[in-house]
């Protein structure tokens, strides 16, 4: 080891002191550089992307967090619709939609169809679907009616409703209603 | 169904003079056909209607002028979001 530092002792021997400083100067600069680039750069970067990781991880957490809130309510309302749904239950939808028809004060005349429509195929819940139009009806009328339909013991559900206004009367307008209904079993 | 009829109704403004001919309720959409005084209120009706978090895109389109009654009909076309129903 000696033999090989030899020369350079003799080299930093034949400078002068001034020289001698000047080249050590050089030397921890140049060291600095090496570990600067070699070691620090890279150990930075890494952290950059750590950091970017770990926000990106964090979102997907988020994420998952809420969807998992999100499932635990649809299972919650999937176990209350279940439990609403009485296995082997045979409503008869057109006669309970007359009743509520009825007891919304609708009459007769403004209850212009309740038609039988094909269901979706459904084989865990069989649904039963119809189609209601009303006639020259008020709107506390289809309000009520629908309110009594939501909160039907039956559980029932209203698709596609339209509501057309067909003139003025002295308490309001005038209204043309159809909708389409479903209840479902279990099967 | 009549949660979406009672946020279009308390999200409509009182004093604003806008009334629907039409209103269709579909499960993802709503579309209504309506009348109103001027532009500036069915604007108005669609930046009220886009306030409620279920109604996720809310579009005004077929602005026209009413010969029969004066001022303009408008379609307004929503998209139902989760949080409607």
């Amino acid at each position: 080891m000696n033999e090989l530092l030899a020369p350079l002792r003799r080299y930093l021997a034949g400078r002068s002191a001034r020289e001698r400083w000047l080249l050590v100067a050089v030397g921890c600069v140049l060291a600095f550089l090496l570990v600067y680039v070699g070691v620090i750069v890279p150990l930075q970067e890494g952290a950059a992307g750590a950091d970017q990781r770990v926000a990106q991880l964090e979102g997907e957490r988020t994420r998952a967090l809420r969807i998992a809130a999100e499932m635990r309510a649809i299972q919650g309302e999937l176990a209350a619709v279940e439990a609403a749904i009485q296995p082997g239950a045979q409503t008869n939808l057109i006669a309970l939609l007359s009743t509520l028809a009825a007891e919304a004060k609708i009459s007769q005349e403004q209850l212009e169809s309740i038609e039988p429509k094909q269901p979706s195929e459904n084989a865990k819940y069989p649904e039963t679907r119809a189609e209601v139009r009303l006639k020259g009806t008020s709107l506390e009328q289809i309000v009520t009616f629908l309110h009594r339909i939501e909160t039907s013991s039956s559980h029932l559900i209203v698709r596609s409703l339209k509501i057309r206004t067909r003139g003025e009367s002295d308490s309001g307008p005038v209204l043309d209603v159809s909708f389409s209904v479903s209840s479902f079993e279990r099967a | 169904m009549l949660e979406i009829l009672r946020q279009i109704s308390a999200l409509t403004p009182a004093g604003l003079d806008v009334s629907f001919d039409e209103l269709t309720i579909e499960r993802q959409s709503i579309v209504a056909r309506g009348h109103t005084s001027d532009f500036v209120s069915a604007d108005q009706l669609k930046a009220e209607l886009a306030k409620f978090p279920g109604f996720q895109r809310v579009l005004v389109t077929d602005v026209k002028t009413d010969a029969r009654r004066g001022g303009k009909t408008f379609t307004v076309s929503i998209r139902i979001g989760e949080t409607a129903e």
